[in-house]
């Protein structure tokens, strides 16, 4: 497929490798020549510089069929858009707007074109973190109320050193697939006879409601979160403070250097307390009490920053930290040096577009790891009929749940596929 | 500063305010008490004022003479009306007749007839009507009959009403005018209906309507309400009066919107009704405790009357309430001094500033614990500016000190201090009855004129919030 993006920021740059590399035809247009040059020097992709809100710009990229439009905002983002629908009359556009109202169905529907935002999906994503604090990450399959639950084996656990046929018991009475074992970096897709052991990063897939009685009868002991710092302003914050202020029994702590920031937050979220200080001020943070902190979020726009909070705050004895990322390649180096969760939307948002370009047959897309896909797949007619143990691979990775008009369940080895049904699976990536 | 603007929007505005005489003197006509020419005197007299104020130029009125207007109105019309009561014989003190109108317009409610039964009727309806006309508000009364003063009304009202965080409810203030007068005449009607019902004459169902709804406290009997020893008119007084110490704007949103959670669900309706719920319970237990009722229901009974006789800053008595115990009497004080809810007919420091202060000396104690907390004092959702906090505390210590100063002159004259301060408390916030000697059965005529008008400034500053009048008494003011 011929794609061209607009903007050769994180998102953009990060969409055109993964795409080039999937033999698309790429063109990138943006307004500064050094980034271009770095890309198309190492991946094979059209660079063009130039701006484009010019119409002469875009009449350059005109035969290309499907557009991405990552700018730095939603007003030149829209504008884009609306030029390349109405003089060139493109109809496959995918714009990025990080105003919520912008991707409500009636705004989509006048513009015309698909709008993405990943909002409300950062901030979930920290929210399962209030909820699950066990887990080390949490991913929603759309719609569906099934999660994948990444969660870390430690010694202690009573499913240490167990064999997945012995959970059976636990699985008559709650649905839930193991997918995946992490163990040193390689994914094994387990079978009955497989082990886990302390150390393994195993993938869950349950459904949300059932998380926390799953958990508890693989003996899983846990605190639930009562106190949560939040460093910072950016545009994830206010969302996220919302969402905060009605967990009632959690008490939330923001703190910001910039003043008139702070009056506004502490004006619209009475009960949260709001403090006036550098982030890095090591004298506030012991005066209000880090040490007994079960969570400490650091959401400033400036990635350094965050990662530095993060750090300093986990030093203090705060139990768990998670922090705002930039840059999607950061993300592994960021585990290493103790930040338990980062937050990567611009992650989400190239593999929220990406679902958007891939082939037909694959309806959704999401990356749980760096090497463990989730993709959704039509059941096709020669399949049909049959059950899920017979299938093999032939279809796709490890089949989790499958997806009917009454509802979504996760399938046990005799469930029967019928033609029409959407089968949700896990793919290692080669 | 043009006075001949004010000049004329001052004789206007008095023109149709004294045209509420007119209800009283067709009372007097149909009744044949001979008074009618003294009802036609007052209009007369502001008619020739009026026709010479007409001769000067209109124009929109700047802020100042906005503030001048309000404010010599509410000092002039009282003593018109006063002029009335000389001329009727019915008070003949000049000073007696003027705290007495002052008294009727600022709904306060304190008295210094010892007798009021022995007044003609047709006195006494007037003495309602004012009460019921200073409920609403002069500048409101006048821009909801007429077409407007040129455009200046939204001016002139924004210096009489209270209100809570500047909203209009309609585009045009006179539109808001009318809104605000619907409301009130709904409110007046039906309680002129429920008395009926509960067994009092039409002419007794009007006067005591006036003065609740108007929070005022004036009555036709020397036992006030409690002449009536009835279970039913009491219980249905004492409501009117809490509705009337609401919001007269909000029944309209409300109405407007369908929705009772609208009502009810403002933070101000809440806290007063969340006050009222325990001051009644408090004082209905300490009631029965100190054994001066034996019957729970007869306690509260008395209770939630003068409770809410208290909050809404009425004064009405259903029972000589003075041998009870002391705590309730502060309580009472106490109750007058938070007041009701802004944009109603009721006085004190009303409940929105009452919340700021509780939520501001909140915030500033967990201050003290973390130094660098950053906090906003909201409101309902709202959160408010700095420079409307610093308006709101400014008021609150002003209010404070007038009353402490106050109470302190009168001491001059050598009354008790229970008497001095309880009397000061009872007119800026427009209670009405305080302690003691000013108790309810007690009265204020044996004060010595000069306290006599002191009070009636006193009545005033606290109608219009202070420091609209005060505002006048700088020398800034008068600057060009």
């Amino acid at each position: 497929m011929k794609v061209c993006i607009i903007g050769a920021g994180v998102v953009g740059t990060y969409l055109a490798k993964k795409l080039s590399k999937e033999n698309h035809e790429i063109a990138i247009v943006d307004t500064d020549a050094s980034k271009l040059e770095q890309l198309s020097y190492s991946y094979d992709i059209l660079a063009v510089n130039c701006n484009a809100l010019n119409v002469n710009c875009l009449k350059e990229v005109e035969n290309f069929d499907l557009f991405v439009v990552v700018t730095e905002s939603d007003e030149k983002n829209i504008s884009i858009a609306t030029l390349l629908k109405a003089l060139f009359k493109k109809d496959k556009i995918i714009v990025r707007v990080s105003n919520k109202a912008f991707s409500s169905p009636p705004v989509r529907e006048l513009l015309g074109c698909d709008t993405v935002n990943i909002l409300s999906e950062t901030v979930q994503n920290v929210l399962y973190q209030i909820k699950f604090p066990f887990a080390k990450s949490v991913a929603k399959l759309e719609k569906e109320g099934i999660v994948i639950v990444t969660y870390g084996v430690k010694v202690e656990d009573s499913i240490c050193g167990k064999q997945i046929a012995e959970l059976k018991e636990i699985r008559e009475k709650i649905d839930f697939t193991i997918v995946a074992i992490e163990r040193e970096g390689k994914i094994i897709i387990p079978k009955g006879d497989s082990y886990i052991y302390p150390g393994d990063k195993i993938y869950v897939a349950v459904r949300e409601e059932d998380v926390e009685r799953l958990f508890r009868s693989l003996g899983v002991f846990y605190e639930p979160v009562k106190l949560v710092f939040v460093f910072g302003f950016s545009k994830f914050t206010e969302e996220l403070l919302s969402k905060l202020s009605d967990f009632s029994s959690l008490r939330v702590k923001f703190i910001s250097p910039d003043r008139e920031v702070c009056e506004r937050i502490s004006g619209e979220f009475p009960n949260i307390s709001v403090f006036h200080g550098e982030l890095t001020d090591m004298e506030l943070l012991k005066q209000e009490n880090i040490k007994n902190a079960d969570l400490c979020i650091a959401m400033t726009e400036d990635e350094e920053t965050n990662i530095l909070t993060c750090i300093l705050s986990k030093r203090l004895g705060c139990k768990r930290a998670s922090s705002l990322i930039m840059h999607p390649e950061y993300e592994k180096l960021i585990e290493s040096i103790g930040i338990d969760v980062p937050l990567v939307p611009r992650k989400l948002l190239a593999s929220k577009v990406y679902t958007r370009l891939s082939s037909k047959s694959i309806l959704e897309f999401l990356e749980i790891s760096e090497n463990l896909d989730v993709v959704e797949v039509v059941v096709p007619d020669n399949i049909a009929g049959k059950r899920v143990s017979e299938v093999g691979k032939e279809l796709c990775g490890l089949v989790v749940a499958v997806k009917r008009e009454n509802g979504t369940e996760i399938v046990k080895g005799n469930t029967v596929l019928h033609s029409g049904d959407t089968i949700i699976c896990v793919e290692r990536r080669e | 500063m043009n006075f001949k603007l004010i000049f004329r929007n001052v004789s206007f505005l008095l023109f149709i305010l004294s045209l509420s005489f007119l209800l009283p003197a067709f009372y007097s006509l149909w009744v044949g008490d001979g008074l009618f020419m003294d009802y036609v005197y007052p209009i007369v007299l502001s008619f020739s004022v009026f026709l010479i104020g007409i001769q000067f130029e209109n124009k929109e009125p700047e802020i100042r003479e906005a503030i001048l207007t309000v404010v010599l109105v509410w000092f002039l019309f009282p003593a018109l009306s006063a002029f009335f009561y000389v001329k009727t014989g019915a008070i003949p003190n000049f000073f007696d007749a003027y705290f007495e109108s002052v008294s009727g317009f600022t709904t306060t409610g304190a008295s210094i007839l010892t007798n009021v039964e022995a007044l003609p009727k047709s006195v006494l309806l007037w003495r309602s009507t004012t009460h019921w006309i200073g409920g609403i508000g002069f500048v409101v009364f006048s821009l909801s009959l007429l077409p407007a003063i040129g455009t200046g009304g939204a001016q002139l009202m924004r210096f009489e009403a209270s209100k809570a965080v500047e909203e209009k409810i309609l585009p045009k203030v006179k539109e808001v005018a009318r809104a605000i007068l619907i409301v009130y005449l709904v409110l007046t009607l039906s309680e002129i209906v429920l008395l009926k019902i509960a067994g009092m004459s039409l002419y007794e169902a009007v006067n005591h309507t006036f003065a609740t709804v108007a929070t005022g406290g004036f009555s036709t009997k020397n036992a006030s309400v409690g002449a009536f020893h009835s279970f039913a008119v009491e219980m249905i007084i004492a409501v009117f009066m809490l509705l009337g110490a609401t919001n007269l704007s909000l029944y309209y949103k409300a109405f407007r919107k369908r929705s009772l959670k609208e009502f009810f669900g403002y933070y101000e309706v809440k806290s007063l009704l969340a006050i009222t719920f325990l001051a009644t319970a408090f004082s209905t237990l300490l009631l029965l405790f100190d054994h001066v009722y034996h019957n729970p229901i007869t306690a509260f009974r008395y209770a939630f009357f003068q409770v809410s006789t208290a909050i809404s800053t009425t004064g009405f008595s259903s029972t000589n309430y003075t041998n009870w115990p002391p705590a309730i009497l502060a309580l009472i004080m106490i109750l007058s001094l938070i007041g009701a809810c802004a944009g109603s007919t009721a006085g004190g420091i009303k409940q929105f500033r009452f919340l700021v202060m509780l939520k501001t000396i909140y915030q500033e104690l967990k201050k003290t614990a973390h130094p660098r907390l950053v906090y906003r004092i909201t409101l309902g959702d709202k959160s408010l500016d700095f420079t409307i906090i610093n308006t709101i505390w400014a008021f609150i210590s002003i209010y404070f000190m007038l009353t402490i100063v106050f109470g302190f002159i009168i001491t001059l004259s050598g009354y008790d201090l229970v008497t001095s301060f309880s009397a000061s408390i009872a007119c800026i916030t427009s209670l009405g009855p305080g302690l003691a000697k000013v108790g309810p059965a007690g009265n204020f005529s044996f004060f010595p004129w000069f306290d006599k008008f002191l009070l009636s400034v006193e009545m005033i500053l606290g109608r219009l919030e202070v420091l609209t009048v005060m505002a006048v008494f700088l020398p800034s003011f008068w600057e060009r």
